[in-house]
């Protein structure tokens, strides 16, 4: 176990590993794919990710200890007072004696934003506790990070539903077209997600925001939990469950009357993009022995884009129909109308409307990742701009007289950093017009 | 403020300059402090139209310059020559830096005036306040990383010409290796403020905080890179030319997740680029 966490420790592999994640990615996104996120699911993508993270978590282990080891050895031992004396950094000769030699050096430590310590004949001077936790608490937050994604990702549910307006539906497996569960995911929420109807010509925070559904999310039982227009950066929320807008478009709900009984259909058409006219959509009938009887497809006859469709054409062919199968009975028809389709069965438009497909996310590690994304950023922050940094004075009267020898330590080992002490003690301990304790 | 009335300010804020950049090199080529000076004059003249014609751009349009790749790159070259004027007149010594960053800033800005300047509506996708988050935060970490590499490219000519009368009076070689650590690491803080704004964003918009489209990646990929030469730097002891190569070397990477990404791959962030 101690030689895997020293190899995953290692400063090395840190750095091979980044580079081997970001050239992974770079590779990845080179090759073309209608599905950006496929690379990313590969055994190698998962085994540099996992070596990634644990290279993070061995990190923040070894900057744990290494804290903890820093502020113990601030305690002032006769060992540090050793080091200061045969060891300084900066060493400056003071006129000054005694009790005020130790008042104006700790002014001076003051005066550099560090609380001051004293211990007999020497000063100890550390920047602000916090200060000291920078690194640790940004590696911790990217090790949480890693982990809250991968248990989001096995449990969240996230699926496209189409739900036509002045209906709703079930948040049910049954329900989506498309529907993408974790595999520790638990069941899907039931409630009931509903679409009153779709204002065409949404305004909000004077920005038109296009066709916009007004969602209502309902429990089993019909109680309301939450409602709105659902647009880009306005989703309905509630608890971890998210749902967006994905598009909108044509619904064509008909009915069939067949020698075995009634049912109602609905079909979906979606505008093509920068057209007037949608995907054609349809269903095949069958008949009692599950043979084929006829197939249906809708689309549109020339009519404008504007929500408020009241025909719809209508492709019936014995075999698989298509708007440029010839062989294919073609009808115009609007709500209330009927076409018979053969062998008994007869087909009406009982409503042409239009229906909204909603993004349905449950997730409910979103927020934990956007608490962890700021914890990084202060721990980032505080390892940059404000690093732990040390100063043990020693006052020393020899014969030569009274001197002041210091020694400095930054978390980053800024340079500037000893000659700003040495400045400040300088300018503390030189003499001056000042009096004299002697 | 009319589209033409704009469009000669910023060509008036490009030759201006192109000055600042033909000052600054001839200068330093020379070693001519008088010039160097000159060339600082420059680059705060040619401020003057460029902020003038950004802002009334803004008015006209209505929003800020984040659409499109004439506003985004124009206004990068813009922070970027203010960043770099606000640095050179504090510490004084680094005024030899705009030998490299304002050669940078004419060519960006010159580029932009290339691409079409019509204004991109603000679609509802982009109708949102983390917009100003992330594009404040991109401007921050290319601002940055930017400079970092211009100091980075001003320590390795000194380390090839230590006599250099203007270089000579850089901070000395650890201050300013520090300084390029400085501008690098807080680039690197930007650019996760960046990504992490733009994953709340995508997650508000689209219902997912991170989806792996191109730009999302580039993005990632720069931030490792840049979080590569930070480790190397701090547990590697990576200092002095070793840190500058890699400061250097990391900068085409963001840059290509700015513009090339847009421009090569066909994704939804590209629009704010190259409109919808």
């Amino acid at each position: 176990m101690k030689v895997l966490l020293r190899a995953l420790r290692s400063p090395r592999l840190a750095v091979w590993t980044i580079v081997a994640v970001a050239a992974y990615a770079a590779v990845a996104s080179i090759i073309e794919r209608s599905d950006y996120s496929a690379p990313y699911r590969t055994p190698l993508f998962l085994a540099l990710a996992t070596l990634l993270a644990s290279s993070t978590a061995a990190c923040a282990l070894e900057r744990t200890r290494r804290t903890i080891r820093s502020w113990r050895s601030d305690e002032v031992s006769p060992e540090a007072r050793e080091r200061v004396l045969l060891k300084p950094m900066i060493s400056l000769p003071t006129p000054y004696r005694g009790e005020l030699v130790m008042e104006r050096v700790d002014g001076s430590l003051r005066s550099l934003g560090m609380s001051v310590r004293r211990h007999d004949d020497m000063l100890q001077a550390r920047s602000h506790a916090v200060t000291v936790l920078g690194s640790p608490v940004f590696h911790w937050a990217l090790t949480l990070l890693f982990v809250v994604i991968v248990l989001g990702q096995l449990t969240r549910s996230e699926g496209l539903m189409g739900i036509v307006v002045g209906s709703s539906k079930p948040d049910i497996e049954d329900s989506y077209g498309k529907l993408e569960v974790g595999p520790w995911a638990g069941g899907l929420s039931g409630a009931l997600i509903g679409v009153p109807r779709v204002d065409w010509d949404h305004t909000a925070g004077e920005v038109s925001r296009g066709a916009s559904p007004f969602v209502e999310l309902r429990t089993a039982r019909g109680d309301l939990l939450a409602s709105g227009h659902v647009y880009a950066n306005r989703p309905l929320r509630h608890g971890s469950m998210l749902v967006h807008s994905a598009s909108h478009g044509l619904a064509v709900v008909v009915s069939l009357q067949t020698p075995s009984g009634a049912g109602e259909n609905e079909v979906l058409l979606d505008y093509i993009p920068g057209q007037e006219q949608v995907e054609p959509n349809g269903f095949t009938l069958s008949g009692s022995d599950d043979a084929p009887v006829a197939s249906v497809l809708f689309d549109l006859p020339p009519q404008p884009r504007d929500g408020t469709t009241r025909r719809v054409r209508v492709h019936i062919a014995s075999g698989p129909a298509s708007p440029a199968d010839a062989s294919a009975r073609e009808i115009v028809l609007a709500e209330g109308e009927s076409v018979d389709l053969g062998s008994g069965v007869r087909l009406t438009i009982e409503r042409l409307t239009s229906y909204a497909r909603l993004s349905v996310v449950d997730d409910w590690s979103v927020p934990f990742i956007y608490v962890l994304f700021a914890v990084a950023a202060v721990g980032l922050s505080l390892a940059i701009f404000a690093p732990y940094r040390t100063v043990r004075v020693l006052v020393v009267d020899g014969p030569e007289g009274v001197r002041v020898h210091a020694l400095v330590r930054h978390g980053r080992g800024e340079p500037g950093f000893p000659a700003r002490v040495e400045r400040a003690l300088a300018g503390a301990v030189k003499g001056g017009g000042h009096g004299r304790d002697d | 403020m009319g589209e033409t009335t704009e469009v000669l300010l910023m060509w008036t804020a490009v030759s201006v300059y192109a000055l600042a950049a033909v000052l600054f090199i001839v200068g330093f080529m020379f070693g001519k402090e008088r010039l160097n000076a000159l060339a600082l004059l420059a680059t705060a003249i040619g401020i003057v139209p460029h902020v003038a014609a950004v802002v009334g751009r803004w008015v006209r349009l209505g929003h800020g310059p984040y659409l499109g790749f004439y506003e985004v790159i124009s206004s990068f070259a813009l922070l970027g020559s203010v960043a770099f004027l606000l640095l050179a007149l504090r510490i004084q010594t680094l005024r030899v830096a705009g030998t490299a960053l304002m050669p940078i800033a004419f060519l960006a800005l010159g580029g932009a005036m290339l691409a079409p300047k019509g204004g991109l509506d603000v679609t509802p996708a982009l109708a949102s306040y983390w917009l100003g988050i992330h594009v404040a935060f991109a401007k921050l970490t290319y601002g940055s990383l930017i400079t970092g590499f211009g100091l980075a490219i001003m320590f390795l000519l000194r380390a090839k010409r230590p006599d250099h009368r203007l270089l000579s009076r850089l901070p000395d070689d650890a201050t300013l290796d520090d300084l390029v650590f400085k501008f690098v690491a807080a680039g690197f803080m930007f650019l996760g403020i960046m990504i992490a704004a733009g994953a709340v964003w995508a997650n508000e918009a689209w219902g997912r905080y991170w989806g792996w489209d191109p730009i999302e990646t580039w993005s990632l990929i720069s931030w490792l890179c840049y979080a590569a030469v930070l480790h190397a730097r701090l547990t590697l002891g990576w200092k002095g030319p070793r840190f500058m190569w890699a400061a250097i070397a990391a900068l085409p990477v963001v840059l290509f997740a700015l513009v090339g990404v847009a421009v090569v791959y066909n994704s939804i962030h590209g629009a704010y680029l190259t409109g919808p």
